[in-house]
């Protein structure tokens, strides 16, 4: 316990040095914390957007279906087998249906998806209930963003033209009937959403559904044939992948960050050996050990993560808990990037980042003490008292 | 020789607040010295002796009363014009040598000169006799490192009388050497003192220094207990 | 005095070692971030202007205003005018027009029947004249991947991985499917020459790239055209001159009532990415400015220590008669000595990095699987004329504050307690 008072004290005592360095170091807990909270606030929001809206529990695609390739659309589509009727039956999946198509917003032409889905389902968010209402028209949602590209808006009319498992061009009058707002781009870019048994109707493709989304509570999803489960990470990878490489990026900030505070903190160290070599010679020959003496000084040295803790406690909380209320306002454009953030992102500390990043910085902080105490195992006590270096 | 007062202090007196309390290092104190002079100022520790010598150097200012150095009141001066008084009238010697270990030999000695705007080649003439005049020209491009403890204060020695300055003030200059260079450094100081007519005002309780000395004040509790001319002993004299 | 001072700070590494090491850090930083947001940036400015909007953007008032469903419905007629007063009046800018549209590609089997058919995006640019701007502003002759570039009329370029999923191969028939600027229904056979990789994935996913003659026929559209771009000759973007141009040929040539009279806008305004550009620039600031607070605090720190290593330097000093001012600044002076090599040494780092950046970039196609921006796969960093220097602002400025902050505790001092200092 004296080596940590003697610590301590010796610290306070350097006063304007100390809390020089303590500041820097402070900054890099706030700004790890900060960042860090923010990118998985991005990861949360968009994959919880996704999963609402889009991807529940996980997707069987028909193995010829891929979403980046609409001619693969063409072969897309059959019947799913008993396995997932069952569960469509007790409402744990919900079938989707997809077929290219062109719209024709006043006369002009637009390809476009047109999507089947079942206007009862409870799976996904999306208001698929909308399409309940009866209309001479083909009722049809469409998203906020095709509303905007196409200048359709809810009671609007649209042509929309396609062929048909046969091969056969027709084409239908439809009403949009509800404009969705939302974040996720891939369920509204480019698309419009019809009841899927009058999709199957008009397609001729009785029975049959592109994907099938499944509840979230699934847990274990059964083997179907011609059939491939995705699973949520699959699904998700893309944005996973996007924060991986924002986290490398902004690492690099955090190193040098880390590195500059570190630095300073070695250079601390290293003068206060030089300085107070008298003072070492002192406290050997009052019977402190060398291993004692390195010990006071790497814990003088690691005390000025815990200050620092202390101070960042001090300004970061109160700042990091406003951003996390505020949030950061993302520019328009950031969503051309095609991502599910939204307006803007929330922050997001878990109890984990911030213990993480506290023991990281000690540990570093810690190491970085210890090194250059090293000088002190070499230390004679009789030149120590006499101010020289043996 | 010895004519004018160079220095002059009227009832000086230094007090330095130490806690709640006040010591007083200098009671009083009134003293002139002459040019040529080789005077010190002798008494135990804490008698006052490195405080007179900082205010006669103009590097600290007195309580009380006033020291006239080469007829500046030293009270009076601005730290721009100390500064000045010390740049070319006054050298210091310390007991600790406090040569620069980056620099060798010649730039440590040049470093007072630096400040005088000379020419380079006024410079070198200056720094070369100075460092012959400490015998030690064949050592310029040494660094203190390399040096011994008696070599190091001959620098230090150099530094101080390379711009031949009227007054330098030498506190303990010995303190740190062997009694074979102590006698040496002595006896560079007469030498500079007869040469050049530099008043020397050293503060020591060493006894060899002492021997040296032509007048001693001894210092008691910041008061100056005995001001007596005395003959020196150099060394191999018997006293 | 400053010989004197530039020895002592190529001795005496203690002193200079630890300052020079965190001002390179920093600086590196600085340079490698500054090159990386100057990539990207331009990287987006570039694709932006070439495939998109050009430096400056002509369309009819109406077009202009649903500009993003390319409404060739509204496009501007009397085109081949509009591009000789536009070559006569801004003689500084290469004027060329385009058709964008979008349609179905139908590729055919041996019946004649429909084999494979997707939607595409369509862009009609000058091909087949000698003087074509086209083929340096697209880069087409290096971009070619299959095949040949169109020498006549009806024939066309794709992107390969349109062309891979299609499942086409060179000289054979695609049919395109679109409306015409009337709004009935347009249908035309090409064939296919050869095909290309743009490096953007919103345009390699499905575009076909035809003749504007061969469309301007298919889509009814003689003498009209949906855009005219025009751009710099230097090449590089000039936001205020483009403004410039923009406001004089708009005050003779458009008039807010007519719908139809033409609109020029700049690359930045018509693109949208005003705002994001606005946010890098200052994210990019934000970063500079953090730094030299960092530095600096750090560089206080040092600048104390050092103070602390050389009192008996200092003591000296001023015992030989230094004034405390000169003293002050020769420390300053001395700084900003060790700020310059420390600014060198991590320019010349950063430029390092930055350059192996530059030279290798870094894939980002998978985060562009959704997107629609006009940016390509890889990004890479750019070295500029500013890179060069850009690191010694936070460099010097990081040294000065924290010398000056230092070294106020010599100035503020007593010269006694200075020298009190020199007994211990």
């Amino acid at each position: 316990m004296t080596l940590f008072k003697l610590a301590f004290r010796n610290l306070i005592g350097a006063g304007l040095r100390t809390w020089l360095n303590v500041v820097v170091l402070s900054f890099s807990f706030v700004v790890i914390i900060w960042m860090q909270g923010v990118l998985k606030g991005m990861n949360n929001q968009a994959v919880t957007s996704l999963v609402d809206a889009e991807y529940a529990g996980g997707q069987y695609w028909h193995k010829s279906y891929d979403p980046y390739d609409p001619l693969s659309l063409q072969d897309a589509h059959g019947r799913p087998p008993e396995e997932l009727t069952d569960m469509i039956e007790k409402g744990r999946a919900t079938p989707v249906l997809i077929i290219q198509g062109t719209a024709y917003p006043e006369g002009r032409m637009t390809t476009l998806l047109i999507k089947g889905i079942d206007p009862d389902q409870k799976i996904i968010s999306l208001p698929s209930y909308f399409l309940k209402e009866e209309t001479e028209e083909l009722p049809a949602v469409i998203g906020n963003r095709m509303s905007e590209s196409t200048g359709l808006k809810a009671g609007d009319t649209v042509t929309l033209r396609w062929r048909d498992a046969n091969g056969t061009f027709d084409a239908r009058d439809a009403l949009i009937v509800q404009v969705m707002r939302t974040t996720v781009q891939s369920i509204d870019q480019g698309q419009i959403w019809i009841p899927l048994e009058k999709l199957r109707e008009l397609s001729n493709m009785k029975e049959e559904a592109t994907l099938l989304v499944v509840d979230k509570n699934i847990l274990d999803p059964p083997k179907a044939s011609g059939w491939e489960f995705k699973s949520l990470d699959f699904l998700i990878k893309d944005i996973t992948q996007l924060v991986k490489t924002k986290t490398s990026g902004s690492s690099i900030f955090y190193v040098i960050l880390l590195l500059l505070a570190m630095l300073a903190i070695f250079d601390t160290q290293i003068l206060s050996i030089f300085r107070r070599k008298k003072e070492i010679g002192t406290l050997m020959a009052m019977g402190f050990t060398r291993a004692k003496v390195i010990r006071l000084f790497t814990i003088e040295g690691a005390m000025h993560a815990v200050l620092a803790a202390l101070v960042a406690a001090l300004y970061g909380i109160p700042f990091l808990t406003w951003f996390a209320k505020t949030g950061w306002p993302l520019p328009e454009s950031m969503d051309s990037y095609g991502f599910a953030i939204g307006e803007k992102i929330f922050p997001v500390y878990s109890a984990g980042l911030v213990v993480g990043t506290t023991l990281l910085i000690l540990v570093v902080t810690t190491l970085v003490s210890f090194l250059p105490t090293r000088k002190i195992a070499k230390l004679k006590p009789t030149d120590a008292l006499r101010g020289k270096t043996s | 020789m010895q004519n004018s007062a160079l220095i002059k202090t009227q009832d000086l007196v230094k007090i330095y607040p130490v806690g709640w309390k006040e010591l007083v290092a200098l009671d009083h104190v009134s003293l002139e010295f002459k040019t040529g002079e080789f005077a010190g100022l002798v008494g135990p520790s804490g008698s006052g002796k490195t405080t007179l010598l900082n205010i006669v150097g103009s590097l600290d200012t007195p309580t009380k009363g006033d020291a006239v150095v080469m007829g500046e009141k030293i009270s009076s001066l601005s730290h721009k014009q100390a500064a000045a008084l010390r740049k070319k009238h006054i050298g210091f010697i310390f007991q600790t040598f406090n040569l620069l270990p980056v620099y060798n030999v010649y730039e440590n000695v040049e470093v007072s000169l630096l400040l005088l705007g000379l020419t380079h080649e006024e410079r070198k003439k200056k720094v070369m006799q100075a460092l012959d005049w400490v015998r030690l020209a064949d050592r310029a491009k040494s660094r203190p490192a390399q040096l011994s403890g008696g070599q190091c204060q001959r620098v230090a020695i150099a530094r101080a009388v390379v711009k031949e300055p009227a007054i330098i003030l030498a506190d303990e200059p010995t303190a740190n050497l062997d009694a074979e260079n102590s006698y040496n450094i002595l006896e560079t100081m007469v030498k500079l003192n007869e040469e050049l007519d530099t008043t020397f005002i050293f503060a020591t309780h060493d006894e060899k220094v002492i021997r040296y000395l032509r007048r001693k004040i001894t210092l008691f509790d910041g008061r100056v207990a005995k001001d007596e001319q005395v003959i020196p002993h150099r060394k191999g004299e018997n006293p | 005095m400053i010989k004197f001072l530039i020895k002592g700070v190529l001795r005496d590494r203690s002193r200079s070692l630890f300052p020079v090491l965190t001002v390179t850090a920093g600086v590196l930083l600085t340079v490698v971030g500054f090159s990386w947001i100057n990539g990207i940036q331009s990287n987006w400015v570039e694709v932006t202007a070439k495939y998109n909007t050009g430096h400056l953007r002509v369309m009819s008032r109406a077009y202009a205003d649903e500009v993003d469903q390319s409404p060739n419905d509204l496009a501007y007629i009397g085109v081949n005018q509009l591009l000789d007063n536009l070559r006569q009046d801004f003689p500084e800018l290469t004027w060329t027009s385009r058709v964008k549209f979008g349609g179905l590609l139908d590729i055919p089997d041996e019946k004649g029947e429909t084999k494979v058919q997707g939607p595409c995006m369509g862009m009609a640019v000058d091909l087949l004249s000698e003087d074509s701007p086209e083929k340096d502003i697209l880069n087409l002759r290096d971009s070619i991947l299959r095949g040949r570039l169109p020498e006549e009329s009806g024939e066309i370029l794709i992107t390969e991985d349109f062309a891979q999923r299609l499942g086409i191969s060179m000289g054979e028939t695609a049919t395109l499917i679109s409306a015409t600027m009337y709004g009935s229904m347009a249908i035309a056979n090409f064939t296919v020459t050869g095909t290309i990789r743009f490096g953007v994935t919103a345009m390699d996913r499905s575009t076909i790239l035809a003749d504007i003659t061969d469309i301007q026929q298919v889509l009814n559209m003689e003498n009209a055209a949906g855009e005219v771009l025009g751009f710099f000759k230097t090449n590089l973007y000039d936001n205020e001159q483009a403004e410039e141009i923009a406001e004089r040929f708009n005050s003779k040539y458009s008039d807010k009532e007519d719908e139809f009279s033409p609109f020029t806008g700049t690359l930045l305004k018509q693109s949208g990415m005003e705002d994001i550009l606005g946010m890098v620039d200052i994210y990019g600031e934000v970063i500079i400015i953090v730094f030299i607070v960092v530095m600096s605090i750090v560089l206080w720190n040092a600048g104390l220590m050092g103070s602390l290593r050389r009192y008996g330097e200092i003591g000296v000093r001023l015992a030989i008669g230094e004034d405390k001012g000169h003293l002050y600044r020769s420390l300053i002076t001395e700084s900003l000595i060790i700020g310059f090599i420390g600014s060198i040494i991590g320019t010349a780092l950063g430029l390092l990095v930055s350059y192996y950046l530059q030279e290798t970039g870094i894939n980002i196609a998978f985060m562009m699987q959704n997107s629609t921006l006009m940016m390509s796969d890889t990004f890479r960093a750019d070295v500029n004329a500013v890179s060069h220097y850009i690191g010694f602002i936070p460099g010097l400025a990081a040294t000065f504050l924290g010398s000056l902050f230092s070294g106020l505790g010599i100035y503020k001092r007593k010269t006694s307690q200075l020298m009190k200092e020199l007994e211990t």
